[in-house]
């Protein structure tokens, strides 16, 4: 009997180390797994939007997903919105706020051999600036980056800001004198974009640009993990039927889905859901400055013609949550506000009041986004029959930013999604609120109130993270009462994926999903 | 002869100038801040103002006008505002997969076209012809996103063939020449080939109908044509079959006709890909293109334009030299002014 | 694209095409019949949009993705409306527009094409190089650049297209006019003293009217596939719109589950497209028998 449990067992790891090394096929040359260490799993093909490889990217999610693979930031986040270490175990704000001494693990090595040290991380820190595109735009309030020694980096900011070590979760660590050869005079952008510098769980092995990025395991990660997949491949497929084939054929494990899609894949075995928190929210926003919607009646009226629990239910199939504050929560403060619901007596009254029944307002969203087209058309119904015709305009982002640069462009109403690059409370709400943003693009209902600006100047230089969250949700009544704008629901993603895909975790410092905490069996 | 490959090649140089300018006034004429589009959202007005030095946007027209004709001439493009790689690499990475695309789509159209229009012609009048027409007049006017939908939807349960991607996760070929399927073979990789094979499969198909359904039109007229002429007459009046006289006599002759429309066809297979590339997500031009349009990053869209353009100006002036070659027809026929 | 069309329908055949193919009686029977279909589609364009069952643009997000049945017999899309309504109010969207592009493209060209006859010379040969130079670049190419330059929208898609479509006419309408210049009327004329405005513009340009009419007619199959092509790669119609190229971009997220919303749109650009062809097939019968070889 013993003897026959015994070879069932070694017949059976005989038989998944076959699998394995079947699956790690051919393009798995290396990874021998180091006795002790995490052993790894098998392939993953992740189905996710793709454009290049350059860091310097890495607030837009094609970039950031095999960035994250590729390199390590300089700090991180997990899934509760704390700051963990990654290249630095330690950071800290100086008492003025003015600057942030950053200490750095002595444990890393780039792909090719070379230690990590400060020079690298100054060196990410100031090209991502020379470039002046994409992480540099949360980095603008840098003025310079010095390393103290081989270990220790210090980065002094133009004005205090004691929330500014979060921006440097979106700041990947390059290879200096690797990137250095190819500088060119693009600051190495176009050799960045296909090429990997990093010294990130995975080594890039092939690439094509916009589809395919095949990376595997690099053994000497200096943070294993027990499963993660030894070959990590990410595809960008963006038809729904070609994406539900990949995933039945087999010939991809992961991807986002429209709910309805979701469910009717799970109903197979084979394969699981999965739905995570986005950190991002969908707002309606309004010129609070001018036309009928300056009357914060008007705002207050066309906040309860919609019909917030039907546009949950019917767009996203009930997940996620009609949002009560402008922050989501992971964002880790609640102002303690009701949440929003349709009340169309109220609204009428409100209107009447005003005297705005009859006016003709105009509301813009992308249709590029699936979920705008039906949330505009539902409240145009609701704000007509509170008596408020409102006419839908597409537009794109760009279009719509450029029509925020001045009080007199901006639309009367708005929908639009806000996905904070990384958790700070501060950085959301000062951008959404100060008024100096005001014709920027960023405070996209030209919202000026003295008094919002100066507990967001507080907020900007209060050290103590609980300080701070009760100013935060003072601001938010605040900004409740003037119905500023209207947060409307908070964003879930929605994963499809083969059962033996484990790990799916939300992270606030990426739009998507955390690829690192993904473990297949 | 000298002097109409002269003009020739002289007209082939204007189209390309003029083709080159009408892309620069597109340019112009695009509304809206082109600093602040190429350099990203949240961009502070510092990094707008070094987009717009970087892009040489605060220079007058005309001086524009000539860095571009410039930079054209050095092979610059400019640089994608959503890859901010050189539109010029980028197309030159995507460009293998779009011909790959394309090359085996005409072989498959010279394939099918020419069997089943000489089918057609022995078979005029009758059942084989008849049908054959009622599925052209359908094929030519299914809108090409259409047809590669459908296909994706009734292949896809079935799971033999691939309806999107380039290869299957697990091969890995070396880029060679950029074209899977010449790669795979070089690299003596015989299950990678197929496998590239079948993702051709549906694109192919898709690209290849309306042109095919063009080609049996084009030959069967003029086929029908050819069988009219004396010489024919003659060689039935000795005896040969239908089979024979259409294979040594009307279709030689037909063949130059076809060359011509081959050639144009390289501009509807590119407008094809431009449509299909991103539904099958093949990384080619086309899906380059459909995706700067979604980026709004209009000078990849401009400089795919003018690379597209400069694609099918060269393949029609090899068309014409070719004609010019071997045709004795088109040689007189120079003489007399065109249209 | 456009012209792939053309060449299928212009029957390069003595016999022309597929109506060739028929006896007279049958021939008169099938005239009739496309005809028909083609006064349906305009009427179907000018008052599709009254005579919709629901509201092409009410939204009811809980009556989302219903499959084909009674109540909508195409169905339902993501936000609810009815497919068949969007249907019939996208049908003045997409074939008003590809038959203002059709005109004025006609229009353009015949006016350029008289002008350039008139001159002569050089000028002449010019715009007709001019022509050859737009023709050689794929007009869906031409247009999308147009289009994304002038800003994506319905509007930039019509203008691009126009700008793509009117070389077209001006060679097939020269090409004519030249031909019936060397007719002995045109001789007489001049030999009695008219000018040759006169001649031009009494004589030759009616006479070469029938080219662009069969011309024009041919195209518009051609520029309704282009114009959806448009709005599904996104330079053309936006969404909401119920432009039937910019319904198949909308509805191709749900395929899968609700296929639907893309095949119906789809399927309704390739009847337009046929009937628009064979009705060029019947006009070139009825105004140019001779004119069989293209």
């Amino acid at each position: 009997m013993q003897r026959c449990t015994r070879s069932l067992i070694a017949g059976a790891i005989v038989a998944g180390a076959l699998l394995l090394a079947g699956c790690g096929g051919t393009s798995n040359g290396g990874g021998s797994t180091p006795t002790g260490a995490a052993a790894p799993g098998k392939p993953l093909v992740l189905l996710t939007p793709l454009n290049t490889l350059d860091p310097l990217l890495a607030t837009t999610v094609q970039n950031d997903m095999p960035d994250d693979l590729l390199y390590d930031s300089i700090i991180d986040y997990n899934s509760k919105g704390e700051i963990v270490p990654r290249v630095a175990t330690e950071w800290k704000a100086a008492a003025d706020m003015k600057s942030v001494d950053l200490t750095l693990r002595k444990d890393i090595t780039f792909t090719d051999g070379t230690k990590l040290t400060a020079k690298d991380v100054v060196y990410s820190i100031e090209r991502s600036q020379a470039a002046g595109a994409g992480v540099a735009g949360l980095l603008s309030g840098v003025d310079k980056a010095t390393a103290t020694d081989d270990q220790h980096v210090t980065v002094t900011l133009k004005d205090a800001d004691a929330t500014f070590v979060g921006a440097l979760s979106k700041v990947y660590v390059l290879n200096s004198t690797e990137v250095q050869k190819h500088a060119g005079a693009d600051n190495a952008q176009a050799w960045l974009a296909a090429h990997a510098a990093g010294s990130g769980a995975y080594t890039l092995s092939d690439y094509t640009q916009g589809n395919i990025v095949k990376m595997t395991l690099n053994p000497k990660y200096w943070a294993p993990l027990n499963g993660r997949p030894s070959t990590f491949i990410m595809q960008n497929i963006t038809e729904p039927a070609a994406v539900a084939a990949a995933l039945k054929s087999g010939s991809a494990n992961m991807s986002l889905l429209p709910h309805k899609d979701v469910q009717e894949i799970a109903k197979d075995s084979r394969f699981a859901a999965g739905t995570i928190p986005s950190g991002g929210l969908n707002y309606f926003f309004f010129n609070t400055q001018k036309g009928v919607t300056a009357d914060p009646r008007v705002r207050e009226a066309i906040s309860l013609a919609f019909d917030y629990e039907a546009f949950l239910k019917n767009t996203y199939g009930g997940e996620g949550q009609v949002a009560a504050q402008i922050g989501s929560p992971l964002l880790g403060y609640d102002a303690g506000l009701a949440a929003p619901a349709i009340d169309l007596d109220r609204a009428k009254k409100l209107v009447d009041e005003a005297g705005a029944s009859g006016a003709k307002l105009t509301m813009v969203y992308q249709p590029t986004r699936p979920d705008q087209q039906p949330a505009a058309i539902l409240l145009q119904s609701g704000l007509k029959k509170i008596g408020i015709d409102l006419e839908l305009q597409s537009t794109t982002f760009q279009n719509y930013l450029a029509s925020l640069s001045s009080v007199d462009t901006t639309p009367d109403l708005a929908i639009a999604s806000e996905y904070p690059r990384y958790p700070a409370a501060q950085a959301l709400l000062n951008g959404m609120l100060n008024s100096k943003f005001v014709g920027t693009g960023s405070n996209k209902s030209q919202y000026a109130n003295p008094q919002v600006d100066a507990l967001l100047a507080q907020a900007q230089v209060a050290g103590d993270d609980k300080a701070r969250d009760v100013l935060y949700v003072q601001i938010e009544k605040l900004a409740a009462k003037d119905f500023a704008l209207r947060p409307v629901n908070t964003l879930m993603w929605e994963y499809s994926m083969s059962a033996n895909v484990k790990g799916l975790e939300a992270n606030p410092a990426r739009i998507l999903l955390n690829p690192m905490s993904l473990t297949t069996k | 002869m000298i002097h109409f490959l002269l003009r020739r090649l002289a007209f082939a140089l204007i189209s390309l100038w003029a083709l080159i300018t009408i892309v620069f006034l597109m340019i112009a004429v695009i509304p809206g801040d082109q600093a602040k589009i190429a350099a990203g959202e949240g961009a502070s007005p510092e990094m707008i103002e070094q987009a717009r030095q970087r892009l040489g946007l605060d220079q007058p027209l005309i001086v524009q006008y000539v860095r571009y004709l410039m930079r054209l001439v050095q092979g610059d493009l400019g640089t994608s505002t959503s890859t901010f790689q050189p539109i010029a690499d980028n197309l030159r990475d995507a460009f293998p997969s779009t011909l790959e695309l394309v090359l085996l789509s005409m072989v498959t159209v010279v394939i099918f076209g020419v069997s089943i229009a000489l089918l057609v012609v022995a078979n005029k009048g009758g059942f084989i012809d008849g049908t054959v027409r009622v599925v052209a007049i359908a094929a030519a006017g299914m809108p090409l996103f259409w047809t590669a939908f459908m296909l994706q939807l009734g292949l896809a349960a079935g799971q033999a063939i691939p309806i999107s991607g380039v290869l299957s996760t697990q091969y890995v070929v070396p880029k060679i020449t950029g074209l899977l399927l010449v790669d795979s073979l070089l690299s003596g990789q015989p299950d990678a080939f197929g496998d590239a094979f079948l993702h051709l499969l549906l694109p192919v198909f898709v690209l290849a109908l309306p042109q095919t359904v063009v080609i049996i039109r084009t030959l069967r007229t003029s086929m029908l044509n050819e069988m009219h002429e004396e010489y024919i007459l003659m060689a039935r009046s000795k005896g040969a079959s239908t089979g024979r006289i259409l294979i040594r006599h009307a279709l030689p002759n037909a063949i130059v006709p076809m060359v011509t429309v081959l050639g144009l066809q390289v501009g509807y297979m590119l407008s094809g890909a431009v449509i299909i590339e991103s539904i099958v997500a093949r990384p080619g031009v086309g899906a380059y293109l459909t995706s700067s349009v979604l980026q709004k990053d209009t000078f990849a869209v401009l400089g795919t334009v003018l690379f597209i353009g400069a694609i099918v100006l060269l393949v029609s002036l090899l068309v014409d030299l070719f004609q010019l070659a071997i045709d004795p027809r088109v040689r007189r026929g120079m003489v007399t002014r065109s249209s | 694209m456009s012209t792939t069309v053309l060449k299928v329908f212009r029957g390069g055949s003595p016999t022309g095409g597929l109506r060739g193919r028929l006896g007279p009686a049958k021939q008169l029977w099938f005239d009739g019949v496309v005809v028909g279909l083609v006064v349906l589609l305009v009427l179907l364009a000018a008052f599709g949009g009254l005579l919709a069952p629901n509201d092409p643009f009410l939204v009811d997000l809980g009556k989302a993705f219903i499959p084909p049945g009674p109540q909508h017999l195409l169905g339902t899309d993501e936000s609810g409306r009815d497919v068949l309504s969007r249907l019939m109010t996208g049908a003045g969207t997409t074939l008003l527009s590809a038959l203002v592009i059709a005109l004025s493209a006609g229009v353009i060209g015949v006016i350029i094409a008289a002008l350039a006859s008139l001159a002569g010379g050089w000028l002449d040969e010019a715009v007709m190089r001019l022509c050859d130079i737009v023709l050689a670049i794929p007009a869906l190419i031409l247009a999308l650049g147009i289009a994304m330059a002038l800003g994506p929208s319905l509007q930039s898609a019509i203008i691009a297209l126009i700008v793509a479509m009117w070389p077209g006419t001006t060679r097939i309408v020269r090409s004519s006019m030249r031909k019936n210049m060397e007719e002995p009327y045109v001789e007489a004329a001049r030999s009695q003293g008219a000018s040759k405005w006169n001649v031009v513009f009494r004589h030759v340009i009616p006479n070469s009217l029938d080219v662009a009419i069969v011309d024009t007619a041919f195209s518009i199959g051609g520029i309704t596939l282009i114009l959806a092509s448009l709005s599904f790669i996104g330079v053309g119609a936006q969404p909401p719109s119920p432009e039937w190229g910019a319904m198949a971009a909308d509805g191709r997220s749900y395929v899968l589950t609700s296929w639907w919303i893309t095949v119906a749109p789809g399927l309704a650009i390739m009847v337009a497209a046929v009937a628009f062809g064979l009705l060029g097939e019947v006009l070139q019968a009825r105004f140019n028998p001779s004119q069989g070889r293209r």
